[in-house]
């Protein structure tokens, strides 16, 4: 029994919300992380799904680009985190706001 | 040919004077520096005189324009772009030459007396080294043969006349004398530039062969074209010739040495004006409005500043007012169309004014440098000689015969009754008033009681100053001879005729009745002026007047003060509002832009929370925004 | 190699040379500036001799690909407008470096470097031909000026600088966008897309219209707020004033003719319909800016402020006189650039030479200086009276033909700006006048007169202002044939414009 294509594409879209709204409304930025995680991979779900349903293999192929780009940031995003608190000693974002103008 | 080296030699060789004098001069000795100044002008007046001789000699050439004998002499294109073509050209005809040896007549016996009259002072090769370049400026002024080339010479000597009047520039008032005497000149040469632009439009030139040629066909008569030319040129005459309401800095030229009021204030720079008329007068033909103004401005002027000679207290003011009323009489020559008798004026006015001011110059020396007439009197008998001088000076400048200046004014009075009987009326109360206030000064200065004192050890002035005086009082008995005589024009007058086209100067004149009345009316009125003027500062016997006349009198019915109300102020304010509204206007807002833009970064900062979400939101925003653009495409 | 690129090349070996030197070797850091801007200068004179006047095409060319992808060549020419500028340029640097030498004390190695620096980058202008080449020098002199402003000026220096530069770079940025547009319009009507100026005046350009106005008014900005021209005047009197007089020669002689000269350079043959179109406006504005600026100036009481306003109301002259769009007024307006250059640079000079004598730039601290200094009040009169145009001297010449070029075209502007003689009289008389009349003040009997080396610098700058104004011919003969074929080449753009846009753009039936 296949699935159809319809309802892999609505688990991308719900889990691609939620790790958005993850990233929107969480304060740990362990969780962000996270969340950035999770909508990585619905891209990748639709990516695959997309393929399959054209018959075509670019979309699969995409994926392993966005594991390869999702393993590097993770090893970059978490080695800033470590530095973030080391300096201030939060992971809290809402702590972090160097940026405000 | 020598006429070409002659003509430019009779310029340059008092402008080698002054780059000698001017670049070593500190080095030079006293005596050294006499010579060259001296000498220069002297070889230059022997080279004019030569040129007269030269040009009664030689036929003329077959250039020469309509009208007369002249030579041009090319020097090198000076300016040119295109049709615009202004060679540096000197024009050597009768007119030319006259005005040459009258200004390096009267110029070289100045520079004669001036070896004494400065005598002492440290300033002397610097001295020497201006009047030099005046004199090498006059000289080109009159015989430059376009108006462009003239105008190097006009400005030139209105420089010399700045640096000249603020000699003793450490003075305040001597140098802003000097600045006024620059700034109103050049105000008037406003028009003269102007007045060269219209002549380029109408003539394409600015030679003056061309111009009188051409200018019964260019110039429709009484056309605005004509009319413009005259007077813009007109303007210029009236600045550097010191005519209402441009008269203003000749009084206060007065603050330079006296020498300098002689040669500069009086005999020659003033008169450039006329001059440039006479040269011109082709063109003021062709506008007989402009003219009429002339001759208006012209009479005005003589009795105007005639009245206010009467109340100055200052001796050289006094001669002063003298020179402006007396060009007056010039212009209302020229403006009825008496070329000739304008230049014979200023001719015989160059000695007689000339041998004034030197008096005056003999009266200072002797008192230390005073010209304030109420703390002189009483001098005739501590200087007989300049007293003599001055009486002769005066006498002429009133009016007596058988002096020049009788000769000279009579012939302007009798053309101006010819042409306009106001213009006679008004020229023959001004002579009367002439005769009186000449009497007051001599009165003044001369006679009377010697308020002086013991104290003075006032004597007559050393033979360098003395010979340039007793020369000059001889031509200002003898001027007269040059123009005058009963039955056919004069020798200067046939001379210049020969130049001035047939038309252009007055025709022979008529005699007979009419000629011995005017004669008889205005000689009586100059003796009565002078018995007027006896009674009133000699005898004391009549007395009076009315104090607001002598009020309006001594304010010159307040010309100055309307224009230090009228014009000086109102600039002023003018500048210092602009001034000040160039920081608070107009650079405020260049600086209100910069601020307004910091304000608007201010603004948007409020945008930049730091706070991750909320660019993760925007990033979010601007992707459906972007999702909605393509899905609604 | 040839002469224009050595004239490139020279200051910037010389910058190289000084930079190698060691800080503190203050003489050999100054022989060095002095000998590169005088071969500089002996570069430039011998291009100037050797220029053929009565040929209208460039002269000198060097021509060399620089980005050929995009149409950017190295392209170096001298032509009438700017043989003489050059000259000009070159003959200011090795006066301003010697007169730095004797009126900036310390930091020699700075100033001799970012000196030469600005000696390419001005050079440059007045040579590059390509568009880009051209905006890469514009810029280039804007740099080092920048920090002759802001290291070596006076207590206001940094805002004065800081406001130069970004009021500058305000008119560059819009240059840079229509100079983009130009090589568009070009690469349209020429089929090539390239930056090189001959190569897109070739044929007409045919804009017309209101994308002409535009592009017009983006590069006119540039060259106004160079200029300056009024209203656009507003960094002047601080930079002026608070930079070194030395700086500020250079800044009055030399950059405020970049602006000039790119009018002339830029927009007369590429946007000649819109020259025309606003010649009324910017004629108006030339006029205010000559009366505006005399005026302001006579109420001036620190000298430099006097002479920086005096400056701006020349500068209208020179605008009034391109605007005119005649041969004599144009050859007056070149004429006068360098006049101007020659004049307002010896005034600045003369003003540090008494900044540097009793420290005070007020006038009113000054009074009968002629009486201890008279030689050098001699030179201030020549100078004044040059800058005031008497006839004789080279400031006549200028004013003369722009006056009457201008009264040819617009005789009421004309005759309102000679009214601006009558100004320049009276404010520098005035300077003059506060400065050496008057009762002598108290220190001033002493101060000292020229020394031979300040004579050195000023003596060259006073032969000049005789040499031109008794006999401009070797200027006017330099510039005559390019301004006559400039003139035509816009009427005939015109002409064609009238005719329609089509036959402009197809340009087929032009012999």
């Amino acid at each position: 029994m296949t699935v159809p294509a319809p309802y892999h594409l609505a688990l991308s879209a719900v889990l691609f919300t939620l790790g958005m709204v993850g990233v929107l409304v969480r304060r740990s930025a362990l969780v962000v992380f996270m969340s950035i995680e999770v909508m990585l991979n619905a891209v990748n779900l639709a990516f695959v799904t997309f393929a399959r349903l054209r018959g075509v293999v670019d979309g699969q192929l995409l994926v392993f680009f966005v594991l390869v780009v999702a393993a590097v940031e993770v090893v970059i995003g978490l080695a800033i985190i470590v530095d973030v608190f080391r300096a201030m000693e939060t992971v809290d974002v809402d702590d972090v706001d160097l940026l405000r103008g | 040919m020598l006429i070409p080296v002659l003509a430019v030699l009779v310029p340059t060789l008092p402008l080698a004077g002054w780059a000698l004098n001017g670049l070593w001069g500190g080095r030079f000795t006293r005596r050294t520096v006499a010579i060259v100044a001296c000498g220069a002008v002297a070889a230059a007046f022997a080279a004019a005189a030569l040129l007269l001789w030269q040009i009664r000699l030689a036929p003329p050439p077959g250039r020469a324009p309509a009208g007369g004998p002249s030579w041009i002499v090319d020097l090198y294109s000076w300016i040119g772009a295109g049709s615009i073509q202004v060679p540096l050209r000197l024009l050597v005809d009768p007119l030319s030459v006259a005005m040459a040896l009258v200004v390096g007549g009267v110029g070289l016996l100045i520079h004669v007396y001036s070896v004494g009259y400065m005598d002492g002072d440290p300033g002397c090769a610097r001295y020497f080294a201006y009047l030099n370049l005046f004199m090498a400026s006059m000289f080109w002024l009159v015989l430059a043969g376009n108006l462009a080339a003239m105008f190097i010479g006009w400005e030139g000597v209105g420089l010399c006349s700045y640096l000249l009047i603020a000699f003793w520039f450490t003075r305040p008032a001597a140098a802003a004398a000097g600045v006024k005497a620059f700034l109103v000149t050049r105000l008037g040469d406003v028009g003269f530039l102007l007045g060269i632009f219209v002549a380029f439009g109408v003539f394409g030139t600015t030679d003056f062969g061309v111009m009188t040629r051409d200018a019964g066909a260019r110039l429709a008569l009484g056309g605005g074209a004509a009319t413009a030319l005259a007077l813009l040129l007109f303007a210029g005459a009236a600045g550097k010739s010191a005519q209402l309401p441009l008269y203003v800095w000749l009084p206060d030229a007065m603050e330079g040495p006296t020498p300098v009021s002689a040669l500069i204030h009086a005999a020659t720079m003033v008169t450039a004006g006329v001059y440039m008329i006479v040269r011109l007068h082709a063109v003021f033909l062709r506008a007989p409005a402009a003219m009429d103004l002339i001759a208006a401005v012209g009479a005005v002027t003589a009795i105007f500043a005639a009245a206010a000679a009467l109340v100055e207290p200052d001796l050289k003011r006094v001669l002063a007012y003298s020179t402006i009323s007396q060009l007056g009489y010039m212009f209302l020559a020229v403006g009825v169309g008496a070329f000739s008798a304008g230049i014979f004026h200023l001719t015989s006015h160059a000695f007689f004014k000339a041998l004034l001011f030197l008096a005056a110059g003999a009266v200072m020396h002797a008192l230390g440098g005073e010209t304030d007439m109420r703390r002189m009197g009483g001098l005739a008998r501590r200087l007989p000689r300049t007293t003599a001088a001055f009486a002769i000076g005066a006498l002429a400048l009133a009016g007596i015969p058988p002096l020049s200046g009788f000769f000279s004014k009579d012939l302007i009075l009798s053309e101006a009754f010819r042409a306009q009987a106001w213009l006679w009326a008004v020229g023959v109360a001004a002579a009367g008033l002439t005769a009186v206030y000449i009497l007051r000064a001599f009165a003044l200065t001369f006679l009377g009681a010697d308020l002086r004192g013991a104290e003075g050890t006032a004597h007559d002035p050393p033979p360098s100053m003395a010979a340039p005086m007793w020369i000059l009082a001889g031509l200002t008995v003898a001027g007269g001879g040059l123009g005058w005589s009963f039955t056919h024009p004069g020798i200067l007058e046939r001379f210049l005729l020969t130049g001035l086209r047939a038309g252009a100067g007055p025709p022979a004149r008529a005699g007979g009745a009419g000629e011995g009345t005017l004669v008889a009316a205005s000689v009586l009125v100059a003796v009565a002026g002078i018995v007027v003027g006896w009674l009133v500062y000699v005898r004391r016997s009549l007395r009076g007047g009315v104090p607001a006349l002598a009020g309006l009198l001594s304010h010159r019915f307040y010309i100055e003060e309307a224009y230090a109300v009228g014009v000086i102020g109102p600039v002023r304010a003018l500048a210092r509002v602009a001034a000040v509204a160039d920081r608070t206007v107009t650079d405020a807002a260049v600086m209100g832009l910069a601020r307004a833009l910091g304000r608007s970064g201010q603004a948007l900062r409020g945008l930049e929370t730091g706070y991750l979400r909320h660019y993760a939101a925007f990033v979010l925003v601007g992707v459906l925004l972007i999702l909605a653009y393509w899905v609604s495409r | 190699m040839g002469p224009l690129t050595w004239l490139i090349a020279l200051p910037l070996l010389g910058a190289a040379a000084a930079a190698a030197v060691g800080r503190d070797r203050e003489r050999a850091l100054r022989m060095v500036g002095l000998v590169t801007s005088v071969l500089v200068f002996a570069i430039a004179a011998l291009v100037w001799g050797r220029f053929a006047p009565g040929a209208a095409s460039l002269q000198f060319e060097e021509h060399a690909p620089w980005v050929p992808g995009v149409g950017l060549v190295y392209h170096l020419g001298v032509d009438g407008l700017s043989v003489s500028l050059v000259a000009l340029t070159a003959l200011l640097f090795p006066l301003a470096l010697g007169a730095a030498a004797q009126q900036l004390a310390g930091r020699a190695k700075g100033f001799v470097i970012t000196a030469l620096l600005l000696e390419t980058g001005m050079l440059g202008t007045f040579m590059a031909q390509d568009l880009v080449l051209f905006y890469v020098f514009w810029e280039g002199m804007l740099i080092p000026m920048y920090f002759l402003i802001a290291l070596w000026g006076g207590p206001g220096r940094a805002p004065a600088a800081m406001k130069f530069l970004l009021y500058t770079m305000a008119g560059s940025a819009l240059m840079l966008v229509a100079l983009v547009a130009v090589a568009f319009a070009g690469e349209r009507i020429a089929g090539r897309f390239t930056f090189d100026l001959p190569a897109l005046l070739a044929r007409p350009l045919g804009l017309g219209g209101p994308y002409e106005s535009v592009l017009f008014l983006a590069f006119t900005a540039a060259f106004a707020i160079k200029m300056p021209v009024w209203p656009l005047h507003t960094w002047l009197p601080d930079a002026y004033a608070e930079a070194p007089p030395v700086v500020t020669m250079l800044l009055a002689s030399v950059m405020a003719k970049a602006g000039a000269y790119g009018l002339l350079r830029f927009c007369l043959p590429l946007f000649p319909e819109a020259m025309r179109a606003f010649g009324p406006l910017l004629s108006v504005l030339a006029v205010i800016g000559i009366l505006y600026g005399g005026a302001i100036a006579w109420a001036q009481g620190d000298m430099r402020r006097l002479l920086a306003y005096g400056s701006m109301s020349h500068m209208g002259f020179i605008l009034l006189g391109i605007f005119a769009l005649n041969l004599p007024a144009l050859q007056g307006s070149l004429i006068q650039m360098i006049n101007h250059g020659i004049s307002t640079g010896a005034l600045f000079l003369i003003a540090g030479m008494l900044i540097a004598r009793t420290g005070r730039a007020d006038t009113d601290g000054y009074g009968g200086a002629g009486a201890g200094a008279p030689t050098l009040a001699a030179a201030a009169m020549i100078v004044a009276l040059s800058s005031l145009a008497l006839p004789g001297t080279n400031g006549f010449i200028g004013e003369f033909l722009i006056l009457l070029g201008t009264f040819q075209a617009r005789p009421a502007a004309a005759v309102l700006a000679a009214f601006g003689v009558v100004a320049a009289a009276a404010y520098l008389l005035a300077f003059i006048g506060r400065i050496f009349h008057g009762p002598v003040r108290d220190g001033l009997a002493s101060m000292g007169d020229l020394r031979r080396e300040e004579l050195a610098i000023l003596v060259p700058l006073i032969a000049v202002i005789f040499w031109v104004g008794l006999y401009p011919r070797p200027l006017l003969a330099r510039s005559e044939a390019t301004v006559r074929a400039l003139l035509a080449n816009a009427a005939a753009a015109q002409t064609a414009a009238r005719q329609g846009p089509h036959v402009a753009a197809g340009g087929g039936t032009s012999p």
